[in-house]
């Protein structure tokens, strides 16, 4: 009787309370049932004691203890095999949970590693897009190097973008077209066909005059020989007077007018 | 529509040499003290003649800085700065300066290899 009391102690310790108030949880049960039996076990041992020095008052009585006394040990074994079941189930019940854990962990694992692979992702379709994005830049400006090798020839071999080695103060070649270049050039053929000793005008001046000169043939390799036919400036107005909106690049006001050198204009160098 | 031709191919040729002219301060400091950069017609042709700054343009320009200079004269202020000799002649100082820089560096170059190889040559003795 001891050891099952313990037992019963053990499962039904185990087991949560009963929902609400009515239903008391199997090891109250088990406890009440375990408090009855020993009241009546105590009860018919006093009867049966009394019995022995004395005739008993009630003749019926301990059988009736007897019976409750059966009745009680059959309710009490019925709860030990409730308290027994129900150990099983809260068993299996703590396996499920281990196992639901171990899902949960994984599953967060999971998350954790489709995060990174999205954010691995992310970065890589950004770094390619860019890469499209030069790529595209690239072959917008792409020129035949055979092209920039020419230019390049053409620029630095007649001494245009680097200076001859030869080179020292009083050389009248320069980095730009030189009074004289600019003179026999179609400019100031224009205004000037016999003299030389005039400044050349304006392209604007030149035009209005409406003169052209005789021989269009340059002198010079900076006037262009090797013009395309295709090959026209764009929309070209003659309303220069009219001013496109913002055109200054900065709102200055009006500064009062520098003294001009009186002097020649004559622009040699030396 | 020959003629239209021909106008074009001369536009075309006259506002080439005329955007390269503008690399020479000195015609900049001529045109400055004359009072053009002063007219607004003057300073939008200029804006226009940003087209040769294109490739396909600017292939044709033998005298490359003269866009660095197009580019300045954008600018009021600098337009008024050239009025003044000293402004032209500093910017002529400085361009002769660069035009020859490299000129200078291969010179350099030339030095230090001359120098390897005679390094070389006592190392081997």
């Amino acid at each position: 009787m001891a050891m099952a009391a313990a037992a019963a102690g053990a499962g039904a310790g185990a087991t949560a309370g009963g929902g609400g108030g009515e239903r008391s949880s199997t090891r109250d049960r088990l406890l009440a049932a375990l408090e009855d039996l020993e009241l009546l076990a105590r009860e018919l041992i006093e009867i049966l004691a009394i019995s022995r020095n004395q005739k008993l008052p009630q003749p019926g009585e301990e059988s009736q203890i007897l019976e409750l006394l059966i009745q009680r040990d059959g309710e009490f074994q019925e709860l030990m095999k409730l308290a027994v079941d129900q150990g099983k189930i809260h068993h299996e019940m703590q396996l499920l949970e281990k196992v639901v854990e171990k899902r949960d962990n994984d599953i967060q694992q999971l998350q954790k590693q489709l995060k990174e692979a999205e954010h691995i992702l992310a970065t890589a379709v950004y770094q390619a897009k860019e890469k499209l994005k030069s790529i595209e830049k690239a072959r917008k400006g792409a020129i035949s190097s055979e092209e920039i090798i020419k230019y390049a020839h053409r620029i630095s071999a007649s001494n245009a973008v680097c200076a001859p080695l030869t080179w020292v103060p009083g050389d009248p070649r320069r980095p730009y077209p030189t009074d004289l270049e600019m003179r026999s050039g179609l400019l100031g053929q224009m205004n000037n066909p016999s003299t030389n000793g005039v400044n050349g005008h304006l392209p604007g001046d030149a035009l209005a005059a409406g003169r052209l000169p005789d021989v269009l043939a340059p002198q010079y390799p900076w006037q262009s020989s090797d013009m395309s036919m295709n090959m026209l400036p764009p929309n070209h107005s003659n309303d220069f007077m009219l001013e496109p909106p913002g055109h200054n690049k900065e709102n200055e006001d009006d500064v009062e007018v520098m003294s001009t050198d009186s002097s020649s204009s004559s622009s040699d160098s030396d | 529509l020959a003629s239209d031709d021909t106008g074009n191919r001369l536009r075309f040729q006259l506002e080439l040499e005329f955007v390269q002219c503008l690399a020479n301060p000195n015609y900049l400091n001529f045109l400055a003290q004359r009072g053009y950069f002063k007219d607004n017609a003057f300073v939008n042709y200029l804006k226009y003649l940003l087209y040769w700054k294109e490739p396909e343009y600017a292939k044709y320009l033998k005298y490359p800085q003269c866009l660095h200079m197009l580019e300045l004269l954008q600018y009021e202020h600098f337009r008024k700065e050239l009025v003044n000799a000293q402004c032209a002649k500093f910017i002529d100082e400085q361009q002769i300066l660069h035009w020859q820089h490299y000129s200078r560096k291969r010179m350099r170059l030339q030095q230090a290899l001359a120098e390897q190889q005679q390094q070389n040559n006592t190392s081997v003795k």
